[in-house]
């Protein structure tokens, strides 16, 4: 039997990798009878969207790869100059 | 100096401003939120990063040492300004272990079962200011290494493998710190919801 604390790290490491059937299993039983492991699986994902909506702003800057080549050019220019 | 160390020096740098302009760029962006500061930033970093080369041990890989850098560029800058930054704000790792640690019992059971009310409206919950502005907080809580893994996977979307790289940690140690994160993120938003 695993306890909710190795529940939870099932269910983050399940995001990252396939489990091992073993795993599976354990966790599978563990969420048949514990509800507030049941009810972290949501609470877990919802933090995943925050987190994804809170960086996805710097992401999707369309004009981001642009910006980044002409600060790249400036920086090699100034270089240039104390070389 | 010698001609030689010198281009070779030169032809350095110019190899890191290709390979890491964007991700310090980027991580400027989203600690200034100014694209002219973020640009200024990270210029600084890398003239100041040319004229101190020779201090470059190598015995840390170069984008740490020029994070470093931006990290402080960026710390005198809001020093300048008189405003206190995130990137020096999160709690210590053995605190952010042991507060985890406390939300399960010795058994490993929750200690604290019922299910907390800012869960119950959870399809709402990301168009909630409220709860957008804890979280914000509760991310510079987050101890410094858990910031950078959490911004890691998030942020720049990147591979386990090369996230324990940057981090010098191993894989379950990623994923344990990743566990922690969203542990003590859950933690921190349930103890400051007051609605």
């Amino acid at each position: 039997m695993i306890n909710c604390k190795k529940a939870t790290e099932l269910i983050e490491l399940q995001n990252e990798v396939k489990l091992s059937f073993k795993e599976r299993w354990q966790l599978k039983i563990h969420l048949m009878m514990c509800k507030v492991c049941h009810k972290y699986i949501d609470q877990s994902n919802m933090l995943s969207l925050f987190l994804k909506k809170h960086f996805a702003l710097y992401n999707i800057e369309k004009n981001f790869k642009n910006a980044s080549n002409n600060l790249k050019q400036r920086i090699l220019s100034e270089l240039d100059k104390i070389k | 100096m010698n001609t030689n160390t010198g281009n070779a020096r030169n032809e350095l740098i110019n190899k890191w401003v290709e390979d890491f302009t964007d991700e310090l760029y980027k991580w400027a962006l989203y600690k200034t939120s100014s694209k002219e500061i973020a640009e200024d930033l990270v210029q600084d970093t890398f003239l100041s990063a040319f004229k101190a080369i020779e201090n470059f041990k190598g015995d840390s890989q170069p984008k740490t040492w020029l994070f470093s850098i931006l990290k402080n560029k960026i710390i005198d800058h809001y020093r300048k300004k008189q405003i206190l930054v995130a990137t020096t704000n999160g709690i210590s790792e053995e605190k952010g272990l042991s507060i985890t640690d406390d939300m399960f019992n010795e058994k490993g059971a929750w200690s604290n079962s019922p299910e907390h009310m800012v869960w119950s409206d959870e399809k709402h919950l990301l168009d909630n200011p409220e709860f957008n502005s804890i979280m914000e907080k509760c991310m510079d809580d987050l101890p410094d290494n858990w910031k950078v893994a959490v911004e890691s996977k998030y942020l720049y979307e990147k591979k386990a493998e090369i996230i324990c790289q940057d981090l010098n940690v191993t894989k379950s140690n990623y994923w344990q710190i990743i566990h922690r994160a969203k542990l003590l993120l859950k933690k921190c938003v349930e103890m400051n919801w007051s609605i």
